[in-house]
């Protein structure tokens, strides 16, 4: 049994002695140059970033990046049209046991485990990005099948974006 | 960038193995960082035949420090390698805390490379410690998750399995383009994490030591879909330290000091989907026009890292072919795919068929290169930042004719608490002249190869 001292200490064990120490800290991370993205998914928009230096490669980022990896000079920004919304899966993942933390994140976009995350190859960008396919069986997923981007929120006014990557999903097309 | 023929460079003068020691490995550890540190370093010490007289006097000959941890996240303590060094009473000489990850232990050991080939240190200290039994297995997954892209990865499942899992589907998807049948590349997988939980059964500082069948990891837990729980690495706390001297001071520490004769590094993006094509640098055992219907490499099968990085280390040591030219190999088997996809990148096989190292027999002691017979990071341990440098002490050792010395040997097992199995298999390679270890991170971000040769 645990004394009265070693329970409001936290001791977790006695020998050797392991103490809690709760961390609660929260972070500010800042998106930087590419804030501009999770704005764009909260518009429905998916933006990219591409290289115009003639001397380069003139090679398309999505994720975007703010600056070309490759000559160093500062990328345009770009936006998906709407026929470029639809890719294929070049790979995928069934997620039942994930990181902690997760399925919290699902939660807050009305998804659940298992989940299926993919790999997916759009019209004229030269990345690939990873995402969620949601409205599919993970038994039915499958590498080359056709999906659609969609975005996290809606008209309903109580789906608010979570500005975080999550925001972007994918369906696949019928 | 676009370098499509890595620059191989030299060591400016030779650098030595001298020995090594590790703590056992477990998901808990009764010590602490330091504490398991100062375990690794008695044995590498006062356990490896060591000419000198005790601690203080090779404590004399140290001049440089290196070490790591890979997360800072599991032990909450930053600027380890200042208590890792102190801990050992090695200031006021220098040190340098490295991190890549996984890769750490590898890194770790080239910085102390780097050091005695430019001629700055003769003898260096390399420390390397993981924590990971201060937190949950799935607090510790999401930390180890924290290596990957924050903003666009990291929150897709906070699981390194998943994004190997991705690497893993896209493989069997381009067997299956190959005509095989995914049944037998699952099968491949499974040899691969019954080999090193098996051979871990004769390594007394192996967490994972157990016979399984096919079906057992198959009917292990599913992470994701086709990667079990027992397709995967294990989650360990433990550290282990090494010896790294010049010619010179080599040979006045040890009377087997092994050469280190090759050593590379290769990077890659950190995201895997971020990875444009490129052309495969041959190794020395390939030949112009043999990968010429390799379509999208490296893409999500191939580690061009670690090609990258087998290039340097195997052009710089003379390797002429890895499967004739060394008797054995510790490799970074995060998960056994990753395992497969080593088994092209370093030209066991050529690339697509890295499953018939591991189903032809080669990858077995008595095969061609027998490969993890620590039991690698599935069967014996991977505390991140010790890892590579456990691989460097694993092959050191089995260079120096050593490996009954710390494997067989009923007193390093009861240190342990352990019995020494009475069907100990003897795992030293006989007459081992050469060896490969690699050291990995992320989906490849980093590779480090470093080869180890017996002088003659």
């Amino acid at each position: 049994m645990k004394t009265q001292y070693e329970e409001k200490n936290a001791v977790v064990s006695r020998e050797p002695l392991r103490i809690l120490i709760p961390r609660s800290g929260e972070h500010v991370h800042n998106y930087g140059m590419i804030s501009k993205f999770f704005h764009g998914l909260s518009e429905h928009k998916l933006l990219y970033t591409k290289c115009e230096n003639p001397a380069c490669l003139g090679f398309a980022y999505l994720p975007p990046r703010s600056d070309c990896p490759n000559c160093w000079e500062p990328m345009k920004w770009m936006e998906l049209k709407p026929n470029e919304l639809t890719g294929k899966v070049t790979t995928f993942s069934v997620v039942h046991y994930p990181g902690a933390g997760y399925e919290e994140d699902l939660a807050r976009v009305e998804a659940k485990l298992p989940s299926i995350i993919v790999y997916v190859e759009l019209p004229n960008i030269d990345t690939k990005i990873m995402s969620r396919l949601e409205n599919c069986d993970p038994g039915d997923v499958k590498i080359g099948m056709k999906v659609k981007a969609r975005f996290r929120q809606s008209l309903v006014p109580r789906r608010m974006p979570t500005f975080t990557c999550l925001d972007l999903y994918f369906v696949p097309v019928e | 960038m676009y370098i499509e023929k890595p620059h191989v460079g030299k060591l400016a003068r030779p650098v030595y193995f001298v020995g090594g020691g590790m703590t056992d490995f477990r998901k808990r550890h009764e010590m602490k960082a330091e504490e398991l540190i100062m375990q690794a370093a008695r044995m590498a010490v006062l356990e490896n035949d060591l000419l000198v007289d005790g601690v203080l006097s090779f404590k004399k000959m140290v001049d440089f420090g290196v070490g790591g941890q890979f997360a800072d996240h599991f032990s909450d303590q930053l600027l380890f390698i200042a208590k890792a060094h102190d801990g050992l009473g090695l200031e006021p000489v220098g040190n340098i805390e490295v991190k890549t990850g996984g890769a750490t232990g590898g890194s770790a050991v080239m910085t102390a490379v780097m050091a005695v080939a430019s001629g700055l240190h003769d003898v260096v200290v390399v420390v390397g410690c993981e924590m990971m039994d201060e937190v949950s297995t799935r607090q510790g997954n999401n930390y180890i998750a924290h290596a990957s892209c924050k903003e666009f990865e990291w929150r897709h499942g906070r699981s390194y399995t998943n994004l190997y899992n991705l690497m893993a589907q896209d493989y069997i998807h381009s067997q299956k383009e190959m005509g095989v049948d995914p049944a037998v590349v699952r099968s491949a997988l499974s040899k691969v994490a019954i080999k090193n939980h098996h051979y871990a059964r004769s390594n007394p500082f192996a967490q994972a030591p157990a016979e399984y069948t096919e079906e057992d990891i198959v009917n292990s837990m599913a992470v994701t879909e086709p990667l079990h729980i027992l397709d995967c690495c294990l989650m360990s706390t433990g550290a282990a330290v090494c010896i790294i001297a010049s010619e010179e001071a080599a040979s006045k520490l040890t009377a087997t000091p092994i050469l280190i004769d090759g050593v590379g590094a290769g990077s890659d993006t950190l995201r895997t989907g971020d990875r444009l094509p490129r052309t495969v640098p041959l190794l020395p055992n390939e030949t112009e026009g043999m990968y010429k219907h390799l379509t999208n490499y490296p893409g999500f099968r191939a580690f061009y890292s670690a090609r990258y990085a087998a290039y340097i280390a195997y052009n710089m040591a003379g390797i002429t072919d890895p499967l004739k030219d060394f008797d054995l190999a510790e490799t970074h088997d995060a998960f056994t795919i990753s395992a497969l996809q080593s088994y092209e990148d370093l030209g066991f096989r050529p690339y697509g068929l890295g499953k018939d190292f591991i189903l032809s027999g080669d990858a077995y002691l008595g095969g061609k290169l027998p490969e993890n017979l620590s039991g690698g990071l599935i069967g014996n341990m991977h505390a991140v930042g010790a890892t590579g440098i456990m691989q460097i002490i694993e092959t050191g050792w089995q260079l120096q004719g050593k490996w009954a010395k710390f494997h067989k040997n009923p007193e390093i097992w009861e240190r342990f608490e352990k019995t020494m199995p009475e069907d100990i298999e003897d795992l030293q390679v006989p007459d081992a002249k050469r060896a490969v270890a690699v050291s990995h991170a992320g989906t490849a971000s980093h590779v480090v190869v470093h080869t180890l040769r017996r002088p003659t």
